[in-house]
């Protein structure tokens, strides 16, 4: 009981909004996987950002923490919204799990994982780790901007470059195949259905000029 | 600031989560929002690392990260519309063209 009482003694602030995001993170994110529709899924993916930015900010990464609600949960999950009421599916269609051995592979070899991350992480000495000095500034704009336009300016033009090439590739991707085939034809052989144009002279018109 | 142990731990739940996600469904779009959720994981630990050693760098490909996050949705969303359209379907399983 002793032990307890001075546990929960010794807990500050900072324990308590970790642990609040954490859970908040962790239930989330179960959700995102238990869910059966999609979209309820990505409405849940949205809470897990925002407790992960919360948890930035414990980081003191105010910069990271503002980007990840703006680009995550502004911009990603309403795209993947956009497209999830676009397509319209049918909510039986919307409800797929699986049914086969993989149901059975799923949880054992994910539980696997975790505890192969949990013994490299227990048996570093990750926790001799203190913060630096240093680390109240390395979350700011200026900080991060410095380091963009400077040493990493290569990998941001990489970057915008990629994007440039997202962009083209998802328009092609998402626009409507045309029918070559119907065009060539078109080109080929020209309707003859259609009404010659009338001769020049009929289409001129008299107008009165005063 | 707490142990460092606790944001890794965490980071590795998310990411442990998001694996059940892409082994489980077979909805390309949750498919998609558990990957999304696996590289948020990746972002968390990144973080954590770069505040702890004082060092901006860490941070700074988290926002590489986020960018690649975004061109990855843009394609994968454009490749669903596109399977959508094709197959009425939203199911892995039956895009199955390439199998032998």
């Amino acid at each position: 009981m002793d032990t307890i009482t001075s546990y929960l003694s010794s807990l500050t602030a900072e324990h308590y909004f970790f642990f609040l995001f954490a859970i908040v993170a962790i239930a989330s994110s179960l959700e995102v996987v238990m869910q059966r529709s999609p979209l309820y899924s990505a409405i849940a993916l949205v809470f897990t950002m925002a407790s992960l930015a919360a948890n930035f900010v414990l980081l003191k990464a105010q910069f990271l923490a503002a980007i990840q609600i703006i680009v995550y949960a502004g911009a990603i999950i309403v795209l993947f919204v956009f497209v999830i009421m676009l397509l319209n599916v049918r909510a039986e269609e919307s409800r797929l799990d699986r049914f086969g051995a993989l149901r059975f592979i799923a949880v054992p070899s994910a539980l696997v994982l975790f505890l192969g991350a949990f013994a490299a992480i227990r048996f570093s000495n990750l926790d001799t780790l203190s913060p630096s000095p240093a680390s109240a500034a390395a979350g700011t704009t200026e900080r991060i901007a410095e380091l963009m336009f400077t040493k990493y300016l290569l990998p941001f033009e990489a970057a915008s470059v990629l994007i440039m090439m997202a962009i083209v590739g998802a328009l092609v991707l998402a626009s409507r195949a045309r029918d070559v085939e119907a065009e060539m034809a078109a080109i080929e052989a020209p309707a003859e259905s259609e009404a010659p144009l009338p001769e020049p002279e009929d289409r001129l018109e008299e107008v009165e000029v005063s | 600031m707490l142990p460092i142990t606790n944001f890794i731990l965490l980071s590795a739940v998310i990411f442990s989560i998001g694996a059940v996600g892409v082994f489980f469904k077979r909805n390309i779009i949750t498919i998609l929002l558990c990957i999304e959720l696996m590289l948020n994981a990746a972002n968390l630990a990144f973080v954590a690392f770069a505040s702890y050693f004082g060092d901006s760098t860490g941070q700074l490909f988290v926002f590489i990260v986020m960018t690649v996050a975004a061109a990855e949705a843009a394609v994968g969303l454009g490749l669903v519309i596109a399977i959508f359209r094709n197959r009425e379907t939203l199911n892995v399983d039956e895009a199955n063209i390439l199998k032998l």
